[in-house]
């Protein structure tokens, strides 16, 4: 880091030029993150007394002053528009888990069903630290020299007030994926769920997996909810005129009644609810208060035209 | 006549149409080639005029884009296309092979608003208008276009995006999680080929997308457009959108997700990002809709134990007054056990237990272990935010369960049950629990004390006022407030009564004890009773009010009016001259049993039961009631008793002198002969007027001529229009023929139904009307208003849970309510069986249209005058057996008679009546014969029938080859297609010819000759019939045709000629005589 410092002391810097479309925090004022896990996050920034830097990076977190942020294994790489045209480029790193420590860790999860379901529904289970500390680890960074954090600020302190801001989004988005802290501590998911899996396996069990159930598709591009792990092949069209019109023997008077329902449910939006908060949101509007209003709307709309009264 | 079709070609959807070609061959074209020679355009392509004014009709004739050519590759053989149907041309019959080749058709490319509005027109309906019917192709996108909207209305999709290459679209996407997955691979099985069938018109290869591919692209497309037709800016930009600039590639999702075309605009990178965390945020719900599994929560309750503890525990409270009898809190632990569902066999119920570590054998084996764990934790892990004792079940390995006591049982069905159920997983609760809970629950009830006799007579309305007490009851056990408040005591929110679960909660009990402060007795009139007695009552201070007990003759009145049994049977009336079958009989009586407490009934009898000489009874009898009730009074006052006044109302005074009031009558104009002939029959001291055509009277005048007669006879469309003055008329009674005409309460003649005062009012109907729920509030508004609440309420409470939601139970409570106001029994009701015979003739009397009585007019004037030029012999036979010829095709059907090929629908009263009546029997799945003397009668009778009801129509007349004769019946007695109408000419086939699929048989014109006539009905009627045949005759009142067959009926003797069979005879009479029998009187025309 590169010490700003001149004979006349250190200065405190002008106001940060305005960022549009920065990573807004969702918090708007009091304190950041409200699952227990990224309240604990934050208590580790907050256990090293740094004032008022504190305050700038809660407000430069809100005013979305932070551009960019990517969490990877071990480390965290964020931009941070200040006062210099140019936006400071902050990290911070984190000691991940080897692969011992990490089946260790799986293994002291497999014993509790609890752990493991917690997190795939995105929550962090309460007493998930006594797992770590059993296999002489920490969850979170307890002290300062856990963590290794570096900016490209003029600011000598450490943390500044751009790593200050950079710490408080990761505690909202730790609220909303806890994985995100095994991610920057190395687990992979995948890996991870192997793993556990493989905690209640016997070592001969058969695994064909059957085409198209329970398995995923990987999708580059667009978003796909269902596996089709069968290419699309073509269909002709049946030679057979009969086939070919569709001419069904008719009996009106059973064919009349469809079997399809509609219902309209009471908990508006519940699909984009069950998934939470999306990643990194810009936006200026609350994603899921947008989407109820739509939902609800959209709603009486289908029914109408499932009882076929679009006019 | 034009079949619709429809399919797409990339997102574009298009409409054409087929039609039977203009000549009978195939068109060998001369001259200049067309641009693409291979192609040649389609021979039954029904041409952009006739699609046009198919759209028009549907859509109305708003701006479209112009009509395009495309290819349809359809199978091909010889050269010659194939058509969908043989109401387009006959279908070769040949076994030869068939290729796929490209035809070029007219078509019109439809905007995704109109293509919705016209899928939504063909839900479910195969004729859209007479001459328009849809294709299986077009139903089937109305089918696919029906499951979009469930998805919409279940909220079953997600925002999102799509795209690559530049080019990022925010879109809807549909989730497709198991249930809705099975539903679209049927949706895709179901998919005719020809809806995938259409290509550009340049394209030389045959179209081979897949149908799942199409259908779910299709919906997606769908979806999609539903969402935002409700959210998005209404108009479309007029100038090409500015680039918006927003502030973070989200709001531009955002927005884009609102906008027509949903283009989304940014940076590239950007939007690459948005479209990875897109997927990203959507992940964790792939794991639970890719599963073939559905997670499940099953309750259980406790085994039935220590049962004697318990009792005596109970017997000593209630010995002490604490406790009360017949109720025990059990005391066992319930379970809650986590199961997996199959969604193809929700039968198949696997124990999570077992699947943690399946074993050899299981179902399960063939997954991969690794993903059955993932999806258990990732499906508990969500059910352990909804439920705490989920949770804690997770706090030891391999859970499958967890126990719960009474109290938590209780929390489970009301409150964790709901929310597990609404975050997707599958509730199994035991039988007992219903959505409003137990079964058995507290409840109101009234009491209500009455007199032994029921009182017979007039003067007691629904409007009687009746006193009641309130008890509170739990079952049929009433409770003292002791019990309650003992009841409360216990704190157990599920006790046992009588061995069955019970719901009792505090908020219950306390509503129950403040309502009975509040109410400790009450009054109401006999019409709320009533509606509580059939449950269409509601709720009262928070207490279920539910249920009567009734004593005396309230109680009588009521099981007589759930039952329809009970209630006196009574005679014929005195005026009545014919005879009633035991059923009918039966019928009346019960009409007169509800006349008598002014409550609406709907006779919903099949057709040929005779509902119109039940309601003629019925209408004698109240007659000559009101009439004696006259005497008496008369008798009474002139004793200057004042007794109590009885027959309120019963009578007005016209011109100073008391008459009884007159009953209007309403049915279609094509039945008003009939309602005419039949009165005259059956009730001949009932006057009749019939009010229609412009010389009816009007205003005060028609009141005046009205109280002057029994039976006022009109149509509907003068209902509609003469509403105003009919209103001043006090009616003694309103019926409606054909009731299912005012199934829409907002049409101009359903309001002036209503808007009509009368003591009694009764819907004739032969279609299943409690089928139809939709149908079912208008008429019990007319009937009976106010019964079944608002119109909104009753889509809220019953129209959609019963349509869109299949809720059994709406169905059932719906029944219930609606039960004691229709009666309807079938042919085929054990009860009636024995009462019919096997064999039922009926006369039809029809109407003539304008148009053919001046044409009749005007034939008669040319037989007239040549019959009194004729010469006696052959030249005045001559003349007179070809007047009756004629005669008898201006009955038909003017077109017959002119032979000019011109249209045929709306010309004939006869073929008017005749498609009435077949409506009914296709609604009821069954079959009919049509019988004509005519061949080019028999012809237009097809072309008009399968124009109207949308199947193929056989018809055999003598022209047709053995073979093909044979097919035909065979088709119609054994074949798997559904061919309900067969046209016949009297004269084809022999005898040996077997129909005996029809219970229908139709003589659209006579032959008056009866052993013809019935040699033709038995081909219905013999061994192997298994149903009662119905015989149809058809006769034009007031034309030759109901005097010939009067005389033949009554044997007549005229001049000294015996009547004979056949016409011969008619050439004997003299020319008065004939002039007499072959004129038009006035009631033959109907308009």
């Amino acid at each position: 880091m590169a010490a700003y410092w001149d004979g006349y002391g250190y200065y405190e810097p002008t106001k940060p030029i305005e960022v549009k479309g920065g990573i807004k925090a969702k918090s708007r004022r009091g304190s950041f993150a409200q699952s227990w896990w990224a309240k604990r996050w934050i208590e580790t920034l907050e256990s090293f007394n740094l004032g008022a830097r504190l305050d700038r990076g809660k407000s430069y977190a809100r005013k979305g002053q932070v551009t960019s942020i990517k969490i990877e294994s071990g480390l965290v790489r964020a931009k941070v528009q200040g006062s210099d045209p140019r936006p400071y480029s902050v990290t911070i790193k984190v000691r991940t888990l080897t692969g011992s420590e990490c089946e260790l860790l799986a293994e002291k999860l497999a014993l509790k069903p609890i752990f493991a379901a917690k997190l795939l529904t995105g929550e962090m289970p309460e007493d998930i630290d006594s797992a770590f500390k059993e296999i002489g680890l920490s969850l979170f960074p307890e002290k300062i020299d856990d963590l290794e954090t570096d900016c490209s600020c003029p600011d000598w302190s450490n943390p500044c007030k751009h790593i200050a801001a950079v710490y408080y989004l990761l505690g909202e988005e730790f609220d909303r994926d806890p994985f995100l802290i095994f991610k920057l501590r190395g687990v992979d998911m995948d890996d991870f769920m192997s793993i556990l899996g493989k905690g209640f396996v016997p070592e001969t069990a058969d695994r064909v997996a059957e085409a198209g159930a329970f398995t995923e598709s990987p999708d580059k591009t667009g978003t796909a909810l269902e596996a089709e792990t069968s290419p699309v092949s073509p269909e002709p069209l049946p030679l057979d005129p009969e086939a070919f019109w569709g001419r069904l023997p008719e009996n009106p008077v059973e064919e009349k009644v469809s079997s399809l329902e509609a219902h309209i449910p009471q908990v508006p939006a519940a699909l984009p609810k069950r998934l939470g908060k999306f990643p990194f949101w810009c936006g200026e509007e609350d994603m899921l208060e947008v989407l109820e209003e739509i939902y609800k709307k959209a709603s009486s709309a289908g029914m109408m035209i499932f009882l076929g009264e679009r006019k | 006549m034009i079949i619709l079709h429809a399919g797409r070609v990339g997102k574009q959807f298009f409409l054409w149409g087929e039609s039977p070609a203009e000549s009978e061959t195939p068109v060998v074209r001369r001259g200049r080639k067309p641009k693409n020679p291979i192609v040649k355009p389609y021979p039954y392509d029904s041409g952009v005029e006739n699609l046009s004014s198919a759209l028009e009709l549907l859509l109305g004739s708003t701006g479209r884009k112009e009509a395009e050519k495309i290819n349809v590759w359809v199978p091909t053989m010889g050269g010659n296309p194939v058509p969908s149907s043989p109401l387009v041309a006959e279908i070769p019959d040949s076994k030869a092979e068939h290729v796929l080749a490209p035809w070029t058709v007219h078509a019109y490319p439809l905007e995704a608003e109109d293509a919705i509005v016209l899928l939504c027109a063909c839900m479910g309906k195969k004729v859209l208008a007479p001459g328009i019917i849809s294709g299986n192709d077009l139903l089937w996108w109305a089918d696919a276009l029906k499951f979009a909207g469930s998805l919409a209305a279940g909220q079953k999709y997600l925002p999102g995006v799509r795209g690559g290459e530049g080019e990022y679209r925010a879109f809807w996407e549909p989730v497709f999680s198991g249930e809705d997955a099975g539903e679209l691979a049927k949706l895709a099985k179901q998919m005719p080929p020809v809806a995938r069938a259409l290509a550009p018109e340049t394209s030389a290869v045959p179209p081979e997308i897949p149908a799942a591919l199409a259908a779910r692209q299709f919906i997606e497309d769908s979806l999609d457009w539903i969402v935002r037709s409700e959210i998005g800016e209404k108009k479309p930009a007029k100038e090409p959108r500015k680039r918006k600039s927003f502030d973070s590639v989200h709001d531009a999702w955002v927005s884009a997700l609102k906008s027509p075309d949903g283009l989304i605009y940014g940076d590239e990178k950007e939007l690459l990002q948005l479209a990875v965390r897109t997927r990203e945020w959507q992940r964790p719900l792939t794991i639970l809709t890719t599963s073939p599994f559905r997670f499940c929560f099953r309750l259980e309750e406790p085994a039935a134990e220590k049962e004697t503890e318990e009792t005596e525990a109970g017997k000593r409270d209630t010995k002490k007054g604490k406790g009360i009898a017949d109720i025990e809190v059990p005391e066992g632990l319930w379970y809650v056990r986590y199961m997996l569902q199959s969604y193809e066999d929700p039968s198949l119920l696997i124990p999570v237990k077992e699947a943690w570590k399946p074993k050899k054998g299981s179902p399960l084996k063939k997954y991969d272990v690794k993903n059955i764990r993932q999806f258990l934790l990732s499906s508990l892990g969500q059910a352990a935010g909804i439920s705490a004792e989920i949770a804690s079940s997770l706090e030891a390995p391999n859970p499958s369960g967890y126990s719960l006591d009474t109290k938590e049982a209780y929390r489970f069905l009301t409150e964790s049950a709901a929310n597990l159920s609404q975050a997707g997983f599958g509730v199994l609760l035991p039988g007992w629990w219903t959505r409003k809970g137990t079964k058995t629950h507290l409840k109101a009830q009234a009491n209500i004390k009455g007199k032994k006799k029921l009182q017979a007579g007039y003067g007691l309305t629904l409007d009687k006022i009746v006193s009641f007490d309130w008890e509170i009851a739990l079952g049929d056990r009433a409770l003292t407030v002791r019990e309650l408040q003992a009841l409360a005591k216990l704190k157990a929110p599920l006790v046992k009564f009588r061995g069955q679960w019970v719901e009792v909660n505090d908020a219950e009990i306390r509503a129950a004890l403040e309502f009975w402060k509040k109410n400790p007795n009450g009054e109401a009139s006999l019409r709320d009773v009533l509606k509580l007695a059939v449950g269409a009552s509601e709720k009262a201070d928070g207490v279920d009010v539910e249920g009567l007990n009734a004593a005396g003759w309230i109680e009588e009145l009521i099981t007589r009016l759930k039952d329809k049994t009970g209630f006196e049977e009574l005679p014929a009336p005195n005026g009545f001259s014919g005879t009633l079958r035991p059923y009918q009989f039966r019928g009346y009586s019960w009409l007169a049993f509800l006349r008598q407490w002014g409550i609406g009934a709907c006779l919903a009898d099949d057709m040929g039961l005779g509902k119109t000489v039940q309601t003629l009874a019925l209408i004698q009898h109240d007659r000559e009631q009101v009439e004696a009730k006259v005497a008496e009074n008369a008798e009474e006052n002139a004793e200057e008793k004042v007794a109590e006044k009885v027959a309120v109302n019963a009578e007005e005074k016209v011109d100073g002198r008391k008459v009884p009031k007159p009953v209007l009558l309403v049915c279609p104009t094509s039945v008003i002969n009939n309602w005419r002939k039949e009165a005259a029959r059956f009730t001949p001291e009932l006057s009749v007027m019939v009010h229609q055509g412009t010389s009816r009277k009007k205003e005060e005048e028609f009141k005046k001529e009205a109280m002057n007669h029994a039976i006022v006879i009109s149509s509907y469309g003068l209902l509609q229009r003469d509403v105003k003055f009919l209103k001043g008329v006090p009616w003694s009674g309103i019926v409606l023929d054909e009731a299912q005409n005012i199934k829409n309460p907002e049409t101009k003649q359903a309001k002036a139904a209503r808007a009509l005062e009368a003591d009694y009012r009764i819907a004739l109907t032969g279609t299943p009307v409690e089928n139809n729920v939709g149908d079912l509030w208008s008429i019990m508004e007319f009937l009976n208003p106010g019964f079944l609440g608002s119109q909104a309420g009753f889509k809220r409470n019953f129209f959609i849970p019963i349509q869109a939601e299949r809720d059994p139970e709406a169905a059932g409570r719906l029944k219930d309510i609606t039960g004691p106001f229709i009666l309807r029994r079938l042919k085929t009701d054990t009860s009636i069986i024995s009462d019919l015979p096997e064999k039922m003739e009926m006369k039809t009397y029809c109407t003539l249209t304008k148009e053919q009585a001046s044409l009749y007019a005007a034939v008669l004037e040319d037989i007239e005058d040549a019959m009194d030029e004729a010469e006696e012999g052959i030249q005045r036979k001559g003349i007179i057996l070809s007047a009756l010829t004629r005669l008898k095709q201006v009955c038909n059907h003017p077109a017959q008679f002119l032979k000019d090929n011109s249209a045929v629908s709306g010309r004939s009263g006869k073929l008017a009546r005749l498609t009435e009546m077949l409506d009914t029997v296709l609604e009821n799945g069954e079959k009919a014969l049509v019988f004509t003397q005519f061949a080019e009668m028999g012809k237009m009778l097809k072309e008009h029938l399968q124009a109207s009801f949308g199947c193929e129509v056989l018809f055999l007349h003598g022209g047709v080859p053995r073979k093909q004769r044979d097919r035909m019946i065979e088709r119609f007695q054994e074949g798997k297609e559904y061919l309900p109408i067969f046209v016949l000419s009297l004269k084809a086939g022999g005898t040996g010819l077997n129909l005996t699929g029809a219970n229908h048989v139709f003589h659209f014109d006579r032959w008056w000759n009866p052993a013809v006539e019935n040699q033709a009905t038995d081909r219905a009627f013999r061994i192997g019939q298994t149903k009662n045949v119905e015989v149809h005759k058809f006769i034009c009142a007031g034309t030759l045709e109901e005097k010939i067959d009067e005389i033949i009926e009554r044997k007549v003797q005229v001049a000294e000629n015996v009547v004979g069979t056949g016409e011969d005879w008619l050439t004997e009479l003299s020319n008065d005589e004939l002039k007499d029998i072959l004129a038009l009187r006035e009631e033959a025309v109907g308009e």
